[in-house]
This record gives C-alpha cells, structure tokens and sequence, in this order.
C-alpha cells in the first residue's frame, strides 16, 4: 500500500511522455518509409549505361587501318594556308599559317542580348554565328549602313532617310566581310575588347586589324566557335 | 561494351551516318560540312569541338552516360531505344540568362539628341547556367554539366514523383532516353552557346 503524499514523480510521467514519442516517431517513420518504398515500386525505372569512368582506350592505342584511312582524309579536309579561328567565350582571335600560330588577339564578339521591337513584331539575338565562313572581301576605310535594330535599341524609331543610316566611323579603319552582315572590324570601344559586347561582328583593336588585314587574303576561312 | 549496347538496343543509322562504320569514318562525313560538331569520346574522357576535321578545342569529361527508361512493372516487355551514332541539336537550352532590352516606344530620330535608351555598352557578363538540357532529334535528350540526373539521389527523386503520378491516375511520363555528360561547371557554361539547332554530336565508341 502506497503511503499518502508518495506517488509517481515527475520524473515518472516524463519518462513516460519519452517513450510515447519515441514510439510515435517511430511510427511516422515506418509510414513514411512504407509510402516512398510504395513510391519507388510504382515509379518509372530508369537504368544507367555508364561509358565513362571505364576501362577505355588510353591516348596513344593504335588503330585499325581503316581508321588509319579515315584520319588520313579527315586530315585532307583541314584547311590549308592561311585561316582565322575565333574563340566567341574567351574572345580571343588567332590567325593561323597552316599549323603556325602568327597571331593571337584580344577581340570582342556577340554579347547574347535579345532585342525586342517595342510592337513585339521583331527581334534580334546578338550571337556571333558558329562554324566556317570565308573572307569574302576586304575594305579600307569602311562604311556602315546601319540597321534599324541600331536605332531601335536606343529606342529611336529607324530613319527615313537613308543618309542618316550613314556611319563612317564605328568599323575603324579595315573590314573583313563574312556575310550575311558580320563583319571583323574595328572598334572605338578598345577598353571593352576581351567582352561579349557586340552585336554579333567582331571587333578588334587597332594593331590587331591592321595585322589580320594585311595578312589574311580574300577568300581565307574563318572558323568560329 | 558495343556487344552490350547491341543487347540493350538496335543501332540506327542516321541520315549522316550513310558510310556509316567507324568513329572517323562518321566524323568524315560530318567534316565534309562547313558547320560545327562534337565529338564525345568517353575512351579518352574528352569532349572535342571540331569543324572540317580540325580540333577547335577540347574539354575533359567526368562522366558519360546513357540514361534509358525502363516501363514499371506490370507493362509488358523492355522498351526498345535507337541508340544513333550521330545527334543532332534541334533545341537550345533555355535562355533565360539572355539580357533583354525592349524599349517601350520609338521616338522620331534625331542624330545629335541622346537616345531615350542608353546604348547597351558593356553589358554585366551573363550567368549562364551550369547545368542544362539539349533536346535532340531521335527522341534524345542531352544532358549537361556537373550535377547529372544520374546520380543516385535524383533518380530516387523521379522514380517517387512518378510513383505519385501514377498512384492517383496521372500519366506518367518517363522521359527520353538521355546522354547524360558530366563536366565541371566552368566547362558546361563554355560549352552553352555551341549547342545551337543543326550542330552534330557524335558518340565514339568506347
């Protein structure tokens, strides 16, 4: 017979509360656990083929001699002379001899900008495009005929008169044509050479566009990437 | 490895892939071309840039793999995937990253006034994304960069939200078959704006 005054503690109760939450922890646990593994086996599998990290074939191993042949004529398709590869991330410019590298440039190529008419009938992306193009001709002292995006960005309606589309001064002093509008040209942006800036031409520094214009010829390709 | 894949899936020819057979025999053809391609080469942990044969540049690689979708239990049969031996780009990835400029009205221009809109000069460098998916053609889907949809806690991940899906009637959608790529986050962001619609992707055999 339990004497009067002494009963369970606190104590007592509050062990007893711990062990009630850890059962009901437990149980919410093993529910959720049920539900995902419900879950998972009801889900749609997926299974991975993995290529690499694999016991692959190191540089160097030697190839079948059909694929001897194959390099032989994917070597022949290289260009030849004198070429321009243009690195549109790092904006770098170099101009190649056959496999001699004659010079590398800081340059500027497409900054990626959308631009949107404000009628939302037209817009322009600003990239430099990708892959081989020629050198289709070479001015001195060029001209710009400037398009409408180039007064529509500063949010000036296109002019009707054509002479006002004149711009002798922003290609500096030498142009090379690749078509359909992209141009290597100069700049009076020289501290922005190294960024994504332009339009989608690509601009280079004085010295630089004097070099590539004097030693690049009409017809050279233009690899850019 | 080919036999494996030969078990898993029928290989198909592509358009370009007509004197199909070899790694550089396939690259001939696409050089032939003035465009650029990619030549992911898990043997040698290297994805290359090329255009007419010649490297352009050169990233290495943590990870190739294929990711093929499986039908849950209960479908019959194991789903067929074309494994192509060439891709082509048929979407970008999305581009929200693009700085927009989008003037609200034109005024009549005048050549001496400053413009309404200042001239875009320098603009901040774009972030682009480091993780990002290519749709192409076949049925493909690419995915890039240095947090794949292989590892193990995303896949849990989609196999719970398809299981939701289909516990309460929803189609379930098990996605493409995938390439999946894993680089480091500076390497997929320089490789983002190469993978325009047309460019050619070629898997050589490990």
């Amino acid at each position: 017979m339990i004497p009067d005054g002494v009963g369970p503690g606190p104590g007592a109760s509050w062990v007893a509360d711990r062990r009630r939450l850890w059962v009901a922890s437990l149980t919410i646990l093993g529910v959720l656990a049920a539900a995902m593994t419900l879950l998972v086996l009801l889900g749609a599998p997926t299974r991975v083929v993995r290529l690499l990290p694999a016991g692959g074939r190191p540089q160097g191993t030697r190839e079948s001699s059909g694929e001897q042949a194959a390099e032989g004529r994917l070597a022949r398709l290289r260009p030849r002379g004198r070429y321009i590869v243009i690195d549109t991330f790092h904006n770098r410019l170099r101009v190649y001899d056959g496999e001699r590298l004659l010079r590398e440039a800081v340059c500027s190529t497409g900054s990626g900008t959308v631009l949107v008419h404000p009628e939302g009938s037209r817009t322009w992306v600003f990239d430099t495009p990708l892959g081989e193009r020629r050198v289709l001709r070479k001015v001195r002292d060029p001209v710009w005929t400037k398009p409408d995006w180039a007064f529509i960005e500063e949010g000036f309606a296109p002019p009707r008169d054509p002479g006002e589309r004149i711009d002798r001064v922003s290609l500096g002093d030498y142009a090379l044509y690749l078509g359909d509008g992209y141009i290597i040209h100069g700049t009076l942006f020289q501290t922005l050479l190294g960024q994504g800036v332009t339009h989608g031409c690509v601009r280079l520094g004085d010295a630089d566009l004097k070099f590539v214009y004097d030693t690049v010829p009409v017809g050279a390709r233009v690899y850019l990437y | 490895m080919t036999r494996y894949l030969l078990a898993l899936a029928c290989i198909c020819t592509s358009a370009v892939g007509a004197a199909a057979g070899s790694g550089p025999e396939l690259e001939l053809a696409l050089a032939r071309r003035p465009g650029l391609y990619l030549v992911v080469d898990p043997g040698r942990g290297q994805l290359v840039v090329k255009a007419r044969g010649m490297e352009l540049d050169r990233v290495p690689l943590r990870a190739v793999e294929l990711l093929l979708p499986v039908p849950p239990a209960g479908e019959a049969g194991e789903a067929e995937v074309e494994l192509p031996e060439v891709w082509r780009v048929v979407h970008a990835p999305k581009e929200e990253w693009r700085p927009v400029v989008a003037p609200p009205t034109l005024v009549p221009y005048r050549e001496q006034e400053e413009p309404p809109v200042p001239a875009v000069t320098a603009t901040p460098e774009p972030r682009p994304p480091a993780q990002y998916r290519v749709e192409l053609d076949h049925g493909w889907m690419l995915a890039m960069g240095s947090n794949p949809p292989t590892n193990l806690g995303r896949r849990l991940l989609a196999r719970v939200r398809t299981g939701w899906n289909r516990l309460w009637g929803r189609p379930v959608d098990t996605g493409p078959p995938t390439l999946v790529v894993e680089t480091s986050a500076d390497d997929a962001r320089r490789l983002l704006h190469m993978f325009r619609p047309g460019v050619s992707i070629l898997l050589v055999d490990p």
